[in-house]
């Protein structure tokens, strides 16, 4: 998009990491995040999703508090902005029309857009709370608070030490130009 | 717009990006020349990235498409439950802008650069100013995030 | 009524046309759902004494109340009905993962699929939207890449698919319906009725909220049961999984080995557990909403059968392994991939190969017919090609494919004794010659040969009865096939039967909880008695008797020969006499196995009465 920012290298504050040998994939953190945003359960409307992209690699993704994140940039009508210490978006609801462009530009599909409220949302770290309701309720510990180097470090290990560059249907899904 | 009796308006020249898939094998920009108004806040008076569109439709090119879901203000629209979603939005000079909005010309009239209006990047033009975005669903934009997840590691693996 | 979509979606492929009809609450409240709402849409949507593969036969797909909810294992279950190609009775299997919640999430409590379409299609399901799609280019792919190709033509990669394989395409009389690469469907061939309507998967796009009728407080109840999931009660599913059943039933001689000759294998430690998980089990996952993680990932890294990968499980290790003397752990795990790739049931193929291997090694059946394979118990390389060929319906595999009990029918000269199945469905994981109170259960489950709707095996192999007695077995069969029942209904898993205390009222105060429909510890004890009794009916109807309560001739007439605490046990006729006479008696239903006018009216089936009438 417009000028694309560095900023997804390097995070503000401490968000939701998901450590990728210990996730299985069950999507309790997507239940209970969306039985806190609206009191019912969707696979849709929570602000953690699980991405399943093999037996052996599932991953839950949030946002990851980007430095001069994408999303940003490209909102026209400024509703987005940053909290400078703990690195959340906030959305402004007045100002947020609902175009959908920062939904678009974010890289890891961690923003999403509400069609029922018309605003869009994205984890908000369960707005301060102690200890967020996905580390609550995950099945196996994966999930914490953490900085977006060592996770990427982290995931990235993980995958050699599977040797999940091997399977053929994993292609579309890896860097394997490294 | 600016009032009839207003004295002399100024003429700017605006860049808007083309592009008929059925007809242009490239994208290229058209010049215009554009009459625009004061710029007074307080009073509401000014010409917006809209008025400029709606002026070179009406005067110059004909063929020019862009999208406009309303006439008026859009928080107004909103109240009215007219703007349900701002997909009229584009970007001038590389910065995302809300059309019905954003003041053409700087204060005290005087013009920053001559403004170059582009669609919404990142989708697909289907002519001139309109891109795929305007026949998304809001759900749609759920199933985008959504489709994103399976690139998480890719991003995650990529280098500075 | 919360949770429940409140839906039901009627397809028709002959018409290509599409209806909906409403659950109403009393028929919610009295079936519960999954199993229970099965099959009463079953024997209803059903015309009595059709052939299973014909267009009349509908394919009923169901999920339970608790589907698409936080409650651990609750998220994930669905279930499969028709009547059953294999055993002419009832068929239904159960599977896990994320498909029934995506079905919850589209708004359908249930799908029944009738008729039969001219063309090979896919039913393709986006909330309110639902397509008949064009599937040719579909056929001839495995079930996993079935999946991969629905999701890159709809353009969404998390979209739930449940497809067949191959083995459902040629009508393997036990083809099975995968969903998420190695989640079966599996037994009593549900595959092989969608083969034959030409339906080649069912992909589903659910989009919906689901809610709950006391929000807060199921939260809470929740919560409790997720943080008794993580204790001891579980702990044998993380560690080892089911697997650690191949040495606990050894130790018992009650390991069915080389198609239940014997009760010990003694390649059993080469096949543990224990050693599955020390060398080849790379990842434990789980299913949707559940905090149990008992799926245990096995992956060959080495040898000829590299790169083979699989979920790997107790009952089909052991179908592919002990039972066939194969103690080649690699080559079971690969005979499993095959077996989800192909889509057929890994147990039922199991038995057949055993079967087809103790026909060769007593001489009915030579190398010619068997084109050339030496089936001798313990050729690994022989079984990976029997399950080709099984699939494929090649050469012997052609007969093999139809089961055991018309395979020997149709190989003649004696070999019924060979055959292990009960009503025409093979024999599980259990030597029930030891095994008295299971092999009740086994008898008179109606499925045919099951353990999983009962879960007697539990008091035989814990020691809390005697095991070798024929004694006093009826209301211990009966209170279990009652509460897996609602298990089966309620749809969460039964691994998680262990947290409910109470069973009953536990379920009862999950499912008012749920649902916001009140219901008692009583009300959920009669729905258990009342599903099961209908699922008695749907069989007395296609003609299944009280000698179909049968077990396989080895069961019956070959004692154990293994030296131990089990040596000599087997069931005589005399004890199954003994045993069934118990289990009527307790049920209220007549000596012949047949519910009487009386219970039905008691359970509320009075509709069913015209079925039972003519035969007093």
């Amino acid at each position: 998009m417009t000028a694309k920012g560095n900023g997804q290298f390097e995070s503000v504050g401490k968000h939701i990491v998901c450590d990728a040998e210990k996730c299985t994939g069950c999507e309790l953190c997507v239940y209970a995040c969306s039985f806190r945003y609206g009191k019912s359960f969707s696979s849709m409307k929570s602000m953690i999703k699980v991405v399943h992209l093999h037996p052996l690699l599932h991953l839950a993704v949030s946002c990851y508090h980007c430095k001069d994140p994408d999303c940003l940039r490209v909102c026209p009508t400024k509703a987005l902005s940053q909290s400078e210490e703990i690195g959340v978006i906030q959305i402004d609801r007045e100002k947020c029309t609902a175009c959908g462009w920062c939904v678009k530009a974010c890289p890891y599909g961690a923003m999403d857009l509400d069609a029922d409220k018309l605003i869009v949302f994205t984890c908000d770290l369960c707005d301060g709370e102690e200890r967020p309701v996905c580390i609550e309720w995950c099945s196996n510990e994966a999930l914490e608070k953490g900085d977006l180097k060592t996770f990427r470090e982290k995931v990235n290990a993980y995958i050699e030490k599977s040797k999940l560059a091997e399977y053929p249907e994993m292609k579309g899904f890896l860097n394997l130009n490294k | 717009m600016a009032r009839k009796n207003e004295k002399v308006k100024k003429i700017i020249d605006v860049k808007i990006f083309r592009f008929d898939p059925s007809k242009d094998e490239k994208p290229y920009y058209q010049t215009f020349k554009v009459p625009v108004g004061k710029y007074d806040p307080a009073s509401y008076m000014k010409t917006t990235v809209l008025d400029i569109l709606k002026y070179v439709k009406a005067n110059c090119d004909g063929s020019l498409s862009f999208y406009a879901s309303c006439l008026i203000p859009f928080w107004e629209a909103r109240k009215q439950g007219r703007c349900r979603r701002a997909i009229c939005n584009l970007f001038v000079n590389g910065k995302p802008v809300v059309t019905c909005e954003e003041p053409v010309t700087g204060d005290e009239n005087l013009l920053i650069e001559p403004p170059t209006i582009d669609p919404s990047l990142g989708f697909e033009v289907i002519k001139d100013l309109i891109a795929d975005d305007v026949t998304l669903r809001e759900k749609d934009y759920s199933f985008i995030a959504r489709k994103k997840l399976f690139n998480v590691v890719k991003e995650l693996n990529k280098k500075n | 009524m919360k949770a429940y979509a409140g839906k039901i979606l009627i397809v028709d492929l002959s018409r290509k046309s599409f209806t909906r009809i409403v659950l109403e609450e009393p028929v919610a409240k009295s079936f519960i759902g999954g199993t229970g709402l099965g099959i009463k849409l079953l024997i209803d949507h059903c015309p009595p004494g059709i052939d299973p593969l014909s267009p009349e036969n509908p394919l009923i797909l169901v999920t339970g109340p608790t589907s698409g909810t936080i409650i651990p294992t609750g998220g994930n279950g669905h279930c499969f009905l028709a009547k059953s190609p294999l055993t002419n009775g009832l068929g239904q299997a159960l599977s896990h993962g994320s498909f029934g919640s995506e079905l919850k999430r589209a708004g359908y409590d249930a799908i029944v699929i009738k008729g039969r379409s001219e063309k090979p299609v896919y039913l393709w399901i986006d909330d309110n939207d639902r397509k008949l799609i064009d599937a040719e280019h579909l056929m001839g792919k495995s079930t996993y890449e079935t999946e991969l190709a629905i999701r890159e033509e709809i353009g969404d990669f998390s979209i739930r698919v449940a497809s067949i394989g191959i083995g459902g395409e040629k009508l393997v009389k036990y083809a099975c319906i995968m969903n998420e690469r190695h989640r079966a469907a599996g037994r009593t061939g549900l595959g092989t009725v969608m083969g034959y309507k030409n339906l080649k998967a069912i992909a589903i796009r659910g989009t919906n909220n689901v809610q709950v009728g006391k929000p807060e407080e199921f939260e809470k109840f929740a919560k409790e049961i997720r943080d008794l999931a993580k204790g001891p009660a579980t702990e044998k599913y993380r560690t080892l999984g089911t697997p650690l059943n191949v040495l606990v039933l050894n130790s018992l001689s009650a390991l069915p080995t080389r198609n239940f000759t014997s009760a010990t294998f003694e390649g059993a430690s080469r096949v543990s557990g224990e050693r599955l998980h020390a060398e080849l089990i790379r990842k434990t996952i789980g299913c949707s909403s559940c905090p149990i993680l008992c799926e245990h990932i096995a992956r060959i890294d080495e040898g000829p059968f590299k790169g083979a990968l699989s979920r790997t499980e107790f009952e089909t290790l052991w179908a592919l392994g002990p039972n066939c003397g194969i103690d080649r752990l690699d080559a079971i795990v690969k005979a499993i991939e095959m077996t989800n790739a192909y889509g057929i049931d890994a147990i039922s193929t199991g038995l057949s190969i055993s079967f087809a291997m103790d026909c060769y090694e007593y001489g009915i059946l030579t190398k010619e017919d068997t084109d050339g394979l030496e089936l001798k118990f313990g050729n690994f390389e022989a079984m990976l090609q029997l399950v080709r060929k099984i699939s494929l319906r090649e050469g012997i595999g052609n007969t093999l494919a139809e089961g055991v009990r018309r395979a020997a029918q149709r190989i003649g000269n004696g070999v019924e004794k060979y055959a292990n199945h009960i009503k025409g469905l093979e024999m599980t994981g259990y030597d029930l010659r030891g095994l008295k109170t299971a092999a009740l259960g086994f008898a008179v489950s109606f499925r045919g040969a099951d353990h999983n709707r009962h879960g007697a095996y539990d008091y035989d192999l814990k020691g809390k009865v005697d095991r070798f007695s024929p004694k006093n077995k009826g209301e211990l069969v009966k209170n279990n096939e009652d509460w897996y029942t609602i298990i089966d209904s309620l749809i969460i898993c039964k691994f998680s039967r262990g947290l409910y205390k109470d069973t009953f009222s536990d379920a009862a105060k999950l499912y008012s909880l749920v649902t916001g429909i009140e219901m008692t510890g009583e009300d959920m004890k009669r729905a258990g008695e009342r599903i099961t009794n209908i699922a008695r009916i749907f069989n007395v109807r296609e003609g299944l008797r009280r000698e179909d309560d049968h077990l396989p001739p080895k069961i019956m007439s070959v004692p154990i020969p293994d030296e131990g605490i089990a040596k000599g046990s087997y069931v005589s006729q005399k004890d199954l006499n003994e045993l069934l006479d118990d289990y009527y008696r307790v049920r209220g239903w007549t000596t012949d196995g047949i519910p009487t006018i009386a219970k039905l009216e008691e359970l509320g089936l009075t509709e069913y009465v015209d079925i039972v009438k003519p035969l007093f």
